[in-house]
């Protein structure tokens, strides 16, 4: 059961572009990022949409609240690799390590 | 884009506390340089050159009036700032702190490993509590040295109280 709500939100966070009404995407992240810290074992999927996305947020975003769900669910709910990859690039945001982070 | 990357940074800290103590040194020195020890006086200064000042507003009333922020909205970036850094810096203590409470005689956490461990710790712990102990001595400021006479710059060391600090 806990799959499939990952996934709708996996794919409610993918799709949002900031412009919905009411801030579904906002929501769906603050969910994904409080699932994966309650279960250990709740893993997102390896799509690299959803990764991207999330790495997109953590480094680009000047909302304080998506950059702190965002790296959250980042760092617990993805490989750890990902994690010190998105770390390193957040140090210095810098375009040509962004630009790494979208092969992860 | 500063209060989105200190929460981030703060995230690291709590939940990668190894990923993060590999570049903490460096991260940690910027944070200081560039937001613990920037004065929001100085922040103030310019933004009121930019902002619309209101014409009906009596300025003797100042020291009357409500020292918090009515809407978290209004809170400026680097106060959020300031407060992520000192949330990025209890993190660390208290992942410090865990590494060095766990049981010694555990796989391969000798009893060496322990006592670097618990050294590191200290080392750590230390200067946050005596940074923590200036703010609230100083009503919110870093040391004696800088004036904090702006108001709103006590809201972000009572904020810190009012979350759990």
């Amino acid at each position: 059961m806990v799959k499939g709500h990952l996934a709708e939100l996996e794919r409610h966070v993918v799709l949002d572009d900031g412009s919905s009404k009411g801030d579904e995407g906002q929501v769906a992240l603050r969910l994904l990022a409080n699932l994966v810290r309650a279960d250990s074992d709740v893993k997102l999927s390896a799509s690299s949409r959803t990764l991207e996305r999330l790495t997109t947020m953590v480094l680009e975003t000047r909302n304080r609240e998506l950059a702190k769900f965002a790296t959250r669910a980042t760092i617990l709910g993805a490989a750890t690799q990902v994690t010190i990859q998105v770390f390193e690039a957040s140090r210095g945001y810098l375009p040509r390590e962004r630009q790494a982070l979208t092969h992860v | 884009m500063l209060a989105a990357r200190v929460a981030a940074l703060v995230e690291f800290a709590r939940y990668a506390p190894e990923a993060f103590e590999d570049l903490s040194d460096i991260v940690l020195e910027r944070l200081m340089r560039r937001v613990v020890y920037v004065s929001i006086v100085v922040c103030f200064f310019f933004l009121s050159l930019v902002l619309p000042r209101n014409p009906f507003k009596d300025e003797t009333l100042e020291d009357e009036e409500e020292e918090w922020y009515e809407d978290t909205a209004n809170i400026p970036p680097l106060v959020w700032a300031k407060i992520g850094t000192l949330k990025l810096l209890r993190h660390r203590c208290l992942n410090a702190a865990l590494r060095a409470s766990r049981d010694i005689p555990n796989g391969d956490h000798t009893l060496d490993t322990a006592m670097e461990e618990k050294e590191k710790a200290e080392k750590m712990v230390g200067p946050v509590i005596k940074m923590l102990q200036a703010l609230m001595v100083h009503d919110g400021a870093i040391s004696e040295n800088v004036k904090e006479e702006y108001v709103p710059l006590l809201h972000w060391t009572c904020l810190c109280v009012d979350m759990g600090w």
